[in-house]
């Protein structure tokens, strides 16, 4: 699937049920390794989005008109 | 009967005129008080003599019941309209009743008779006015029209006003020049009508009944300015009071001045001291909205930066417990395959030491049945031929027959 495509939401999930599935012991040791990675990757994703929304709205925020007279 | 009716008395018309002159100002010596609705006054402002009627109505059904003719004469009017708008705080009009001082006055020529006025009592149409007005919010009160445009909703930015004026009144300049300050923008739909006089009524109505139509306003407003305190009672009126209370538009008035309530501003969905206000009260309920958004966009900005931050903390404790659980996940499996390695051996060992102890006992048993332990106890076995004896029968003299002994072979012949 695109990584692009998944939503912040969708990540987070993701992650959230990786780690639940590590804590139930829900996983073959032969998979355990690739399942770390993706979690790396669905929280790197994760902190990009968090990242470029905070830059996104500090945009906004500068960008937008002068405060109304009092 | 025709030559007795020739000697009586034949009045010329003059005659018959000056004596019901002379019998009238006879009953009527003095000055007589006489109350009264004028009417076909307003036509006549500004005459030298001013010559109008004082009528009386039937009270239930607004009908003329009886009418007399009245006039004042040029030198008491200056100062009997100037006494009456003084206290009464309204002008000498059509419609209004009136408590008058008067003589009856007859004109022979014309076979007419009338009063004329000499004095006015304001205090009277101070009372009747009062008492109209306590009549029609009674009224309007009991069918509930006196809030019924007020539970209309406005529009937060309500810049499209239908405006109700006299054109170019200082009412009108007032207001626009007013909104004009505030720099907003604001559509205005103008419908002239008048705010003075006996047509206030009825085109204060088109007016209201235009917009209500046109449904292209999100208020309408009724303004009156000038400097002129008097006449407010035009807009004590029940026909307007009842088209606002039954208009789809809010209604907003500024036709008064800060001492003064009428019905209008009554019924309307806010009544407003002057066209000025009145303007002022669209700026500011625009204003009002335009610092509400801003707070709230304030807010929306704090609120997204706050999510912002909290996720990134959901996210790195997420990864701290995705490292520490599966460091864990593979530390609990080595843990297990230890124990399981160390049950392993332990079932090994038991498993071998098993299996020696059953060859143990099967060894033991085979011992036990190995002849030569027996030929130790001292039996022996004998041969002939080769062949095990086992009875005598089976042996015959002379026959070779070897017996085997712990340490060896003993030959012997049978005999």
């Amino acid at each position: 699937m695109n990584e692009k495509q998944i939503s912040y939401n969708e990540a987070y999930e993701e992650l959230q049920s990786i780690l639940e599935d590590i804590k139930e012991r829900n996983v073959d040791v032969d998979k355990l390794a690739a399942k770390v990675k993706r979690a790396r990757e669905l929280i790197n994703l994760c902190e990009e989005r968090i990242k470029k929304a905070e830059m996104e709205i500090e945009e906004i925020v500068k960008s937008s008109p002068d405060k109304p007279k009092d | 009967m025709e030559s007795g009716d020739n000697q009586q008395k034949t009045y010329t018309i003059l005659e018959l005129n000056s004596e019901i002159e002379q019998i009238l100002e006879g009953s009527f010596p003095g000055l007589i008080w006489v109350r009264g609705e004028i009417t076909g006054f307003d036509k006549q402002k500004g005459s030298k003599n001013i010559f109008f009627q004082l009528q009386e109505k039937n009270p239930d059904k607004d009908q003329i019941i009886s009418k007399i003719s009245a006039s004042i004469f040029n030198s008491d009017i200056k100062k009997i309209l100037q006494k009456f708008s003084q206290i009464s705080d309204t002008e000498l009009r059509d419609g209004l009743e009136i408590r008058a001082l008067c003589r009856i006055d007859v004109y022979p020529p014309w076979g007419e008779y009338k009063v004329v006025i000499k004095d006015i009592d304001p205090e009277f149409t101070l009372g009747k006015l009062a008492q109209t007005r306590a009549t029609i919010i009674k009224d309007l009160k009991k069918r509930g029209l006196l809030d019924k445009n007020k539970q209309l909703v406005l529009s937060v930015v309500p810049q499209s006003i239908g405006l109700i004026t006299q054109k170019d009144s200082e009412g009108y300049t007032d207001f626009i020049s007013e909104l004009k300050k505030s720099r907003l923008y604001f559509k205005i739909r103008f419908y002239n009508a008048s705010v003075q006089g006996e047509k206030v009524e009825i085109e204060v109505c088109e007016a209201l009944d235009y917009f209500n139509q046109q449904r292209n306003t999100d208020a309408v407003v009724i303004v009156r300015g000038g400097g002129s305190k008097t006449d407010l009672s035009w807009f004590d009126n029940k026909k307007i009071a009842e088209k606002i209370a039954f208009l789809q538009i809010p209604v907003i008035t500024g036709i008064g001045h800060k001492t003064d309530f009428t019905i209008t501003d009554m019924v309307a969905f806010s009544y407003q001291q002057t066209p000025s206000t009145a303007a002022t009260f669209f700026v500011e309920r625009i204003n009002d909205f335009l610092d509400k958004i801003d707070a709230l966009s304030v807010e929306v900005v704090h609120n997204s930066q706050n999510l912002t931050k909290l996720e990134l903390q959901n996210l790195i404790e997420t990864k701290k417990q995705i490292n520490r659980e599966s460091t864990l996940f593979l530390e609990r499996d080595k843990e297990e395959l230890k124990e399981n390695r160390k049950n392993l051996l332990f079932y090994y060992k038991e498993f071998f030491k098993n299996i020696r102890e059953t060859i143990k006992q099967y060894s033991l048993r085979i011992d036990s049945s190995d002849p030569i332990n027996i030929i130790r106890l001292g039996f022996s076995v004998s041969k002939v031929s080769g062949k095990t004896i086992k009875s005598i029968k089976e042996v015959k003299t002379g026959q070779n027959m070897v017996t085997a002994v712990s340490d060896g072979e003993i030959k012997s012949i049978i005999n």
